[in-house]
């Protein structure tokens, strides 16, 4: 599925996608992405609309989880949903994804998977909460979703905390409502 | 002297002597195929239960038990960041981490503060053992779960007893700082909680990680290692863990829970004052008074082996090293026999005094003796011709193809199973080393603990400070490292 | 009698048994692998449908002609993996009742009356996720199985039951041990209605006090208001052990008539008691209950100086103050406690009062 394997990289649907933008994909492709690759070539040689019909920048949706027929289904949610999206298949990888991204433009909305190698999800949280605190919209996917798990996960800064399995129309509708709360958040916090 | 050594009375002393020992070997190889077979439907369950999706769904529930998980540690400078990291990301929703730094001479304690932004905290926490005097409590800014206590140099039975005080959770994990636990053997160990059992400790797969790829704490291959003493040992604790234990949960309980890697109810622990700083197993020591315990207070729990959590230690690969330590897992043996002399053959014990500690005795303890008699009766009075030929085959055969067969069991079982060797190459290696352990091995381990006998009845109870040598575990790989004697 | 015969013909056939049981290994080594091969390749191919029927709500008709098109034991393994790793309970009710009479799933259920325990499990665990209210006779069998394993896994396929069989699984609750327990609440509250009704009737004070404990342990975990006013007027009971349960279940209960209950139990004879009402106190953020936990922090048992300092600390505001200032007083024990959790990030509160 090209189509789908174009949607892959990166925030590709923007209509002037910035240098910082560009960068900001490179890095965190770089960083562990499951894939990399040429822009999505809908916007090249796109002139772009006038200043007063810009649209607000796509806030940049990651997805971390080690699952692999997780992120298969996920990313053909996503797909079906035209919400483009980083993947991320490791702890460290996103982590440091996420403490490099600017702190300019929309926070990202990061849907992260607790179970993941190398550093746990829980301690990425408590890592983002010391380092950089309210800078993204942070969902936590778990297995456990009893309410200690729950609340510490939500008092640790977690935006939500969704049991897996979850449904997942309404991930995306609640996906489609956070990005949309991402992108009238004034920069570098929320 | 030849007209007697070849007189009918030496010669049929030697040779009811030697088949004594040749029915020995028998019956003892009988006894492991027993555990074989008492195993394998067993480890047919538990390879069906720990399958994903199964372990997925019944243990994503709040129903598991609250572990803390207790390291000692000394003089870990270099690896303790890792395996610490990788104790703190482990795949469980309740638990704790009490790192207990044991005086230790290098930088262990300034690494943790630098690594983990450590901060004094007061020493708010019930005392009911006694140990070596604390320095501190530390607990971390950035691992809500990490508490570091540093201590004055006792031990590793008394840096136990110290986090066993800190603990606050009803269970507590017991481990060393260099073993590699996977993330999700902790689920797998609360398996009897799920199966309405009534426990008090449970104990996992101790794995050989020598050449493994092991990535930030974690093992992403396991390989075995094509060094031949290495890889022996791979094939033995897959013998010993595999069957060896599986075996005796059906036996009225293991005697062994390995010192790196047991989950123990924390209770009962304190009730018999811990871990015993006197002691060089303090493991199987443990194990043994936990025993008697529970059945001198007629307390019904259980002491079980779950064979596919899987912790990872680094075995030794110079024969000095790996001699110190079968030496000092035989003398602790030896040792805790005779202080627990009175479990032998008692009714009052269960099988733990009628099954157990017989075997203990006679199939680990005395096994040395009897195969280094036999081996040098059955060598020497062949070459004398005061015995026939078909006494060395039987001998052979009694002695060490039996033990092949059940390593090669073993092996097999582990294909079937849990199939962690991937690569045909490590398959392979594995059947080649079960081969040659016969030749060189089993001697030499014969030869160490015979000299812990030797140091045991010299007095030489150097059990004092027992300082850990940085290769894991201080279990007694036991029941087939003697196996198929 | 011990001759060198006889050793060898019994070495011989001992010989020859283990040979045959590495050969059987053999095989079934070879029979597993094949096995396996197929389940994935099932796997993979049910995976698109089961992505359209969940993101686009298509109807799972192609799932279900899908499945019918695989061999029994491939289309179980399939169905069991895919359910556990991405079907909600809602979405499995939608499945169930066109799964339901479908061929290979009434061969796997038949083997629910097997002598053979492993099919037995198969067939609770696929009622637990295609289980419907007519197979109530089958699960009520599984979760008085012999095998642990068949039980623990009949407990979910209960749930998908409506209710129908809860005062069958109530009955065999106190007899467990406590994971299994906490098992069975989780399952219960699947169908609060029937559970909440069976519950309240059971907290009567004419229950011996170890089913008792039972019961409010339930309550607890269903948090239903009514049935925890039920428990709440247990607090005075003579058991202590009943005392202790019903302060752990009142921190399920955020109203203000709880707040009195629990500081009399806070002044309780036994510790535990005294302790499981500091940390209900602390939950429900009884700003209130700052000056009894104050006074608590100086209990002579460990425990209850540990919980009422993080009740303390949780509450915050003016009983963080208290805190504070016990963490200057003169009890030496009292001081060292409050110092600790003063002194504890607002992260470890958390997880050391949740957990």
């Amino acid at each position: 599925m090209p189509r789908l394997h174009a949607r892959l990289l990166g925030p590709a649907t923007l209509r002037r996608p910035t240098r910082r933008r560009a960068a900001r994909s490179a890095r965190a492709g770089a960083a562990g992405a499951v894939v990399a690759g040429p822009q999505d070539p809908t916007t090249k040689g796109d002139p772009g609309p006038s200043p007063d019909e810009r649209p607000l920048p796509q806030p940049p949706l990651v997805v971390a989880t080690a699952d692999p027929s997780l992120m298969r289904m996920l990313a053909f949610a996503l797909d079906q949903h035209h919400l483009p999206f980083v993947p991320f298949t490791s702890g460290s990888a996103v982590l440091d994804a996420l403490l490099s991204m600017p702190k300019t433009g929309p926070p990202a909305v990061v849907l992260l998977d607790v179970d993941l190698p190398g550093v746990d999800g829980h301690a990425i949280l408590e890592r983002l909460g010391v380092e950089r605190p309210d800078s993204y919209l942070l969902v936590v996917l778990s297995s456990h979703a009893d309410e200690s798990t729950q609340v510490r996960s939500l008092l640790a800064g977690a935006l939500d905390h969704l049991a897996k399995p979850f449904n997942v129309r309404v991930l995306m509708a609640k996906l489609r409502r956070w990005t949309a709360i991402a992108r009238r958040c004034e920069a570098p916090r929320c | 002297m030849a007209d007697f050594l070849h007189g009918p009375w030496f010669v049929d002393l030697v040779r009811t002597a030697d088949l004594a020992i040749l029915w020995y070997m028998l019956l003892v190889n009988s006894f492991f195929a027993l555990l074989l077979v008492l195993a394998a439907p067993q480890l047919f369950a538990h390879w069906r239960f720990g399958s994903e999706d199964v372990l997925a769904r019944s243990l994503t529930s709040s129903a598991v038990p609250r572990v803390s998980i207790l390291v000692p540690a000394y003089n870990e400078a270099v690896t303790i960041v890792d395996s610490l990291r990788a104790l703190l990301t482990l795949q469980y929703p309740y638990f704790e981490v009490i790192l207990v730094n044991d005086g230790s001479k290098d930088e262990t304690m300034q690494v943790l503060v630098d690594a983990y932004d450590l901060y004094e905290v007061p020493p708010a926490v019930m005392r009911r053992l006694r140990t070596e005097r604390v320095k501190a409590y530390y607990r971390s800014r950035t691992w809500t779960k990490l508490l570091v206590v540093d201590k004055h140099n006792g031990g590793k039975a008394d840096s136990l007893n110290v986090a066993l005080d800190a603990a606050r959770f009803p269970y507590v994990l017991a481990c060393d700082a260099d073993t590699l636990i996977e993330p999700d053997a902790l689920l797998r160990l609360a398996r009897p909680f799920l199966f309405d059992q009534k426990i008090a400790a449970v104990g996992g797969t101790i794995r050989v990680v020598n050449s493994c790829t092991v990535q930030e704490g974690r093992v992403t291959e396991a390989r075995v290692d094509h060094r031949w003493l290495s890889g022996i040992q791979t094939v033995e604790y897959l013998r010993a863990f595999l069957f060896g234990r599986l075996g005796w949960n059906l036996l009225g309980g293991n005697l062994i829970i390995s010192g790196a890697f047991g989950l123990f109810r924390r209770d009962y622990l304190t009730e018999i004052l811990g871990y015993a700083t006197s002691t060089v197993t303090e493991d199987f020591e443990l194990i043994v008074r936990l025993q008697r315990h529970l059945r001198e207070q007629d307390i019904a729990a259980k002491v079980v082996f779950i064979p596919d959590p899987v912790a990872w230690t680094e075995v030794p690969t110079s024969v000095a090293v790996f001699g110190r330590q079968r030496e000092r897992w035989h003398r602790g043996l030896i040792a805790t026999m005779v202080a627990h002399r009175q479990v032998l053959f008692n009714p009052k014990y269960g099988a733990t005094g009628l099954i157990a500690m017989p075997y203990f005795l006679f199939a680990e303890l005395l096994a040395p003796v009897v195969e280094a008699t036999g081996l040098v009766i059955t060598v020497l009075c062949t070459m004398a011709g005061i015995l026939s030929v078909r006494f060395a085959v039987a001998f052979f055969i009694a002695a060490y193809l039996f033990g092949t067969l059940l390593s090669l069991a073993a092996i097999l079982m582990e294909e079937v199973s849990f199939h962690r060797y991937r690569r045909p190459a490590d398959t392979a290696r594995l059947l080649w080393f079960a081969f040659i352990e016969p030749f060189g091995f089993r001697q030499i381990t014969v030869w160490f603990r015979l000299k812990a006998f030797y140091k045991f009845l010299k007095g030489d109870h150097s059990w004092g400070r027992m300082r850990r040598e940085g290769f894991g575990a201080t279990t007694p790989a036991s029941t087939s490292a003697s196996a198929g004697l | 009698m011990l001759s060198l015969d006889v050793l060898s013909v019994a070495m011989a056939l001992e010989g020859v048994l283990i040979a045959i049981a590495l050969g059987g290994l053999v095989l079934l080594r070879m029979w597993l692998v094949a096995r396996a091969h197929r389940v994935e390749a099932g796997v993979a191919a049910l995976e698109p449908q089961l992505h359209h029927w969940l993101v686009e709500d298509t109807p799972p008709d192609a799932i279900v002609r899908a499945l019918r098109a695989l061999p029994t034991y491939v289309a179980f393994r399939s169905v069991a993996r895919l359910a556990t790793g991405y079907l909600t309970f809602e979405r499995q009710q939608r499945l169930a009742p066109l799964l339901r009479h479908e061929t290979w799933v009434r061969e796997v259920l038949n083997g629910g009356e097997s002598l053979l325990w492993w099919r037995r499990f198969d067939a609770a665990r696929l009622l637990s996720i295609v289980g419907g209210p007519d197979d109530a006779p089958l699960v009520a069998s599984l979760l008085s199985d012999t095998s642990p394993a068949v039980r623990l896994v009949a407990i979910d396929a209960a749930a998908r039951l409506g209710g129908a069989l809860v005062d069958f699984e109530l009955a065999t609750l106190p007899s467990r041990q406590d994971a299994v327990q906490q098992y069975q609440y989780a399952a219960l509250g699947r169908h609060p209605a029937a559970v909440v009704a069976a519950v309240e009737a059971r907290l009567t004070p004419l229950e011996t006090p170890q089913r008792l404990t039972t019961w409010i342990d339930a309550a607890a975990a269903l948090a239903h208001p009514s049935v925890l006013w039920r428990v709440r007027d247990m607090a005075l009971h003579p058991d202590p052990n009943v005392r202790l349960h019903v302060a752990r279940a009142l921190r399920r209960q955020p109203e203000p008539e709880t707040v009195p209950v629990l500081l009399r139990l806070l002044q309780d004879d036994d510790w535990r008691v005294r302790a499981q009402a500091a940390r209900a106190l602390g939950a429900l953020r009884a700003t209130s209950a700052a000056l009894p936990l104050a006074r608590a922090v100086r209990d002579r048992a460990w425990w209850v100086r540990y919980r009422a300092a993080l009740a303390l600390a949780q509450i915050g505001g003016s009983a963080r103050g208290e805190l504070l200032l016990v963490a200057r007083g003169d009890d030496l024990l009292a001081r060292d406690m409050a110092k600790l959790v003063a002194g504890l990030s607002s992260a470890a509160v958390v997880e050391m009062s949740e957990v």
